[in-house]
Formats: structure tokens, sequence, C-alpha cells
């Protein structure tokens, strides 16, 4: 059978504004976490082109390399914190933690004064950007109406 | 016909997703921004550009306030009554016009039907690891997803390790730094 684009657009529409206010800011809130990952992993490839950064710290091609992992090796931490935490103390608590320990991370980042302490809270913020970005599809899934609920949660697992 | 419930689906995907590269985008294009940022000490740019993650996880700690527990996990735990004060509150005006409701609302009959499922998932035996590799079948279908997402991250992510080849690249040529973050907006690299 075939189906028209606007046929299918029509779909969405409608499909999004069946549900509550309260229901799509959720919704939005959890897509938030797309955003928060994607400001986060993204920053560097712009920020390693400032010339003040790259002296600052005095880089090589060897510590620019360990700056791109650090963040990724998080990640995969945090990935696999997320296989009981969110069972264990619930999606939102899990969220709440995640978001702390980016705040440190962040804290870290933004006043380091040492090649260390700006690596190791890269890995920190990594952490919890692994936690967020494979929680929020869950998340999201999980408290939004049946008809908009995808597999989501098992796609980014 | 079976199309329907295919692109009910994807929507939470496509919506994840295009969050995802829009807010690459958007970055890139602070990062530019940024980038003409004077100040004497130098410092300025890069830390007020790092530290707006700081920003990020605020307005996620602060909106986790009004946000709900997933009314599937508290069934999980038997908080058989906040779940239900969940899903009244999230599908409480859900009106599904075509179906027979037997005077029961929708949140309701959304609760007994996840309370069906967990209870069914508890009873039966988990699938876990070991019987998934001693099958081949099975095997077979976990080879090909991890397959598929490493080659996937082999190919498409990890932008930094490119960027950082092309900007030790770009530095010896001796090339402007406005005109790498320029490049690095459009590119994504």
């Amino acid at each position: 059978m075939a189906v028209t684009s606007s046929a299918l657009d029509h779909r969405i529409l409608r499909v999004l504004l069946k549900m509550n206010k309260y229901n799509l800011l959720c919704i939005l809130y959890c897509s938030f976490g797309a955003f928060f990952y994607g400001y986060d992993s993204g920053l560097t490839t712009s920020i390693i082109g400032y010339p003040e950064f790259i002296t600052y710290f005095n880089f090589n091609a060897t510590t620019l390399g360990a700056l791109g992992s650090a963040y990724y090796a998080g990640n995969f931490a945090g990935s696999l914190v997320n296989l009981w935490l969110p069972d264990k103390v619930g999606r939102l608590k899990t969220v709440q933690i995640a978001a702390v320990i980016s705040i440190v991370g962040a804290g870290m980042q933004t006043g380091a004064h040492s090649l260390g302490v700006l690596l190791a809270g890269r890995a920190i913020g990594g952490i919890a950007c692994g936690i967020i970005v494979s929680l929020c599809p869950l998340y999201a899934s999980e408290i939004s109406p049946p008809h908009v609920r995808g597999r989501v949660g098992g796609l980014y697992k | 016909m079976s199309i329907a419930p295919l692109v009910e689906c994807s929507t939470d995907i496509v919506s994840s997703s295009i969050n995802i590269n829009a807010s690459y985008c958007l970055t890139e294009w602070m990062g530019l921004g940024f980038s003409y940022i004077e100040g004497s000490a130098g410092g300025l740019k890069w830390r007020l550009f790092i530290g707006l993650q700081l920003l990020c996880a605020a307005i996620m700690l602060a909106g986790s306030i009004w946000m709900p527990e997933s009314p599937r996990w508290l069934v999980v735990q038997k908080r058989h009554d906040e779940a239900l004060a969940v899903l009244s509150k999230l599908h409480g005006t859900q009106v599904h016009e075509n179906e027979d409701t037997e005077g029961m609302p929708f949140y309701r009959r959304e609760y007994e039907q996840i309370e069906a499922q967990i209870r069914l998932e508890q009873e039966t035996p988990r699938f876990g690891l070991i019987s998934i590799l001693k099958r081949p079948s099975y095997r077979k279908r976990l080879f090909i997803i991890l397959f598929f997402f490493c080659f996937q991250q082999l190919t498409v992510s990890q932008p930094e390790t490119r960027q950082a080849k092309s900007t030790t690249i770009l530095t010896r040529c001796r090339q402007s730094s406005h005109y790498r973050t320029t490049k690095s907006s459009f590119t994504g690299l």
C-alpha cells in the first residue's frame, strides 16, 4: 500500500497533538537529553580550532587524541551504569544523579588549569552523558502514550 | 495496515536523532561565534564555551522537578497507587473514540495492561545471555546487531579524531583559526 508523504506528515502531526500538554513537555524534556549529549560531545570539535586553547594546554597530536577519547571512555562507563542503576533507583533519580555528575565534570573542565584536570573533567562529563543519552529514549518511551511509544528503548540499548 | 504502527513508532526516534544533529550543528556555529571574542587573557572564549555545559546540566536538573517517574518502573516496584496517579496525570485526557471503552477511562486500561505485561514477564523464565549464545539462530542475530553497531560507530561517529587530524594538518599549513572553525561549522568535522 502506497503512503504519500503528506499523509505521513498528517499522521505524525495527529499523533503528536493527541497527547496533553504536560505529556508533550515531558517528552520534550527527554529529548533535551539528546541536545545535552550533542552539545557536550560536539564542542570539542570546535574548541580545538582555538589557538588559545591549544597553546594553553600545550596540546600535541597524542594529547588531542586523549581529549577526544576520554569523553567516549566516560560514555562507555556511563552506558554500563545504565544496566542496573535505572532499575534500582528509578529513571528520574538516575537522570538527576547524571545531571549532578555532569555539573561536577563541567565545573572541572571550565576551571581546569592543567591538562590532567581537563581530561578528568571530560571523562566525568562523559559518564554523565553516557547515562543520559541511553536512558532518555527509554524514559521517553515509558511515559509517552501507547500510540507513540516506539521500540526506542530497545533500539538504543 | 501494518505500516501504521511503524509510522507511530518512528516518531520518537526521529525526534531524538533530529535533536542530536541539530545540537551538533548549533554547537559548531556557537564555536564559530565564540572564536570572535577578543580577550587579553585568551582563556575567556574557551572557558565560556565549555562552561555552557553547566547550563545544560542545570536545565536538566531543574526540569526534573516537574517530571514524573516512569509508571512501568513504579509497577515493577509494586508502587501501584503512584503508577496510577502518574498515568492519570499523563494520559487522563486521552480519548480513543474508535475503541470500546466499557466505561473505563483510558489511563486505567493502560495501567491494567502494564500490570499484566509485567506479571507475565516476571512469571516466565528470563532469557539470559548464555541461552542466547547457545542457540545458533539467536547467536547469529546477536552478531548481526554487534557488527552493525560497531561499524556504524566506526564509520560515522568519532568526529574528534577526524578533527584532531585535520587540525594538525591545517596548523602545519598555517591557516587562520577562523577558517578552521568556519570549516568545521559547515562540515561538522
